[in-house]
């Protein structure tokens, strides 16, 4: 099959947080901005992909697609909602950009949006979350999204025979980092530096995680304007091209074995590259789906950035920092700039853009060719690896 | 409606009888009446040749814990603290997501675990993993 190349030419994101709109006006602020700063006009607009969650849930919202092409006057435009858990977004976009790459359409919209925050206490959001694990054989037994975390946590540390002190010390090493990052991003929820005491001391939430360890409830929304590399040349001096793509998926956590590796990543990665023609040395910076902190060493080391069983100290040893051998998450991921979640997709490529076209501002990384966006719904369910080049 | 309690399984016809087992202090898997591959958990098609019928034979409810984590945060209509678990079955037909009943002081990663169980309701009897030792 002959693809054509595809190119990033509009981004944007509203401030993460706590917002006091519907994930429909959350949606058309991002929508339009997005449209407006890549020069073209909205009704240059062919198509729209957006991502979303729980909206049925949390705000009793059915067919957002429809609702949100009217709400920026894309009047009888194709739209569809996308949902894959945390990785909603990020699955539109592949949508969006395999029909784009093959000639079905010149020119679309990728979307994400996500109320988390302002709807209801911590139990209701974290049964929402627990909706995407197994519903057979795993949510009646109390299982949270911690939780899950905290056992491929306590298992990686069994593995690589690291003491809980270590172990919980490395992990706190990424919040701290992250909380860096986040604090020099000024769309991020969380702007605040922290230190390793600040993550050690806070209240449990699933033995060894603590409050610090997860990632915020927050509100927000995150668009991208796709086109053919042929049109983005003459909107802009700085496209950002697509250059490899993968994703994957996997059954419930009963079903699958290595849990501090999953399989499903490698395999997404492991497509991502081949059509970048690249291997994971090449890589200059990667926003992976820090929901936990375990979660970051998890997913640095299955996307083969990290040797196995190294993520933990290269973390500890700043090898992840913004001035380190390899950044991850220098938007503050999800941990600092928050997780909305039908928004984090586009949001984490959102931030690929902004530090290829040299506009992360504090948070620029020299020198960077080559980033990678890693997304994760569920109970690692939906995996996705979206690889960008300037 | 009814009310759905969160803490219950919903029950459907692929996997009544793994619940109707529990009552009677069976812990039932499905076995392929064509390849005879047997696996937990229990569903509609044989996971490796994808024929729709199966027997039911009885594990022996042993197994390992492959991890746990003590739940400070629980998700609705829990009362915290918690412990839940992956146990690998011994016979290495799959693996549960469980409730664990133990001190945690006492539970250490691929400790050897037996199955228990826990009357819910009149007639709902859910599991729970424990220590062989206790
Ligand atoms: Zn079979």
């Amino acid at each position: 099959m002959s693809i054509r190349d595809v190119a990033i030419v509009g981004t944007s994101m509203t401030k993460f947080g706590r917002s006091n709109k519907t994930e429909l006006e959350m949606f058309a602020e991002a929508a339009l901005d997005s449209i407006y700063n890549s020069d073209i006009e909205p009704k240059n607009i062919e198509e729209l992909y957006l991502g979303n969650c729980a909206g049925a849930i949390n705000e009793g919202q059915v067919n957002m697609c429809a609702h949100a092409a009217e709400e920026i006057g894309l009047h009888q435009i194709p739209s569809t909602t996308f949902e894959g858990a945390c990785a909603s977004s990020a699955v539109a976009f592949i949508h969006a950009y395999r029909e784009v790459a093959a000639g079905y359409n010149d020119t679309v919209l990728v979307a994400g949006t996500e109320r988390n925050m302002t709807l209801r206490p911590t139990g209701w959001a974290t049964r929402v979350f627990q909706c995407s694990a197994d519903q057979r054989y795993t949510q009646f037994t109390g299982l949270t999204f911690p939780g899950i975390f905290a056992m491929a946590a306590n298992r990686y540390m069994k593995k690589y025979d690291i003491s809980k002190e270590a172990g919980e010390e490395a992990l706190a090493c990424v919040s701290v980092k992250n909380h860096h990052n986040g604090a020099l991003n000024p769309k991020a929820h969380l702007q605040k530096e922290i230190t390793i005491d600040t993550v050690l001391q806070s209240p449990k939430v699933a033995d060894p995680l603590k409050l610090y360890d997860c990632c915020p409830f927050s509100d927000g929304a995150a668009a991208l304007v796709l086109t053919s590399a042929e049109k983005a040349k003459k909107l802009t001096d700085t496209p950002i091209y697509v250059a490899g793509v993968g994703q994957s998926s996997q059954g419930s956590l009963c079903t699958q074995s290595d849990i501090t590796y999953p399989i499903g990543r490698a395999v997404s990665s492991k497509k991502a590259y081949k059509q970048a023609k690249i291997e994971p040395k090449d890589i200059d910076i990667a926003e992976v789906h820090d929901c936990f902190t375990s979660a970051e060493i998890i997913a640095i080391e299955a996307l083969g950035l990290f040797e196995r069983g190294h993520g933990w100290k290269a973390e500890k040893e700043g090898e992840t920092a913004v001035d380190g051998k390899l950044p991850i998450n220098t938007s503050g991921g999800l941990k600092a700039k928050g997780h909305p979640i039908g928004a984090t997709g586009c949001a984490q490529i959102h931030e690929i853009v902004e530090q290829l076209r040299g506009d992360a501002g504090k948070r620029q990384v020299n020198k960077v060719e080559v980033g990678l966006a890693d997304n994760m719904g569920g109970e690692f369910g939906t995996i996705t690896t979206i690889i960008l080049r300037r | 409606m009814e009310k759905r309690n969160f803490r219950h399984p919903q029950i459907f016809h692929s996997t009544e009888k793994f619940w109707l087992g529990l009552r009677d202090r069976k812990f039932l898997v499905q076995r392929c009446k064509n390849c005879e591959e047997i696996f937990f958990p229990p569903r509609s098609h044989c996971p490796k040749c994808l024929y729709n019928e199966m027997d039911w034979v009885e594990l022996s409810g042993k197994g390992t814990l492959y991890s746990w984590s003590e739940i400070h945060i629980p998700s609705r209509n829990f009362d915290v603290p918690y412990v839940i678990g992956i146990i690998d079955l011994e016979e290495g037909v799959g693996r549960m997501v469980s409730k664990i009943r133990a001190r945690v002081e006492d539970l250490r990663i691929d400790m050897p675990m037996k199955i228990d169980y826990e009357d819910a309701e009149e007639d709902l009897t859910l599991y729970v993993w424990m220590p062989a030792q206790s």
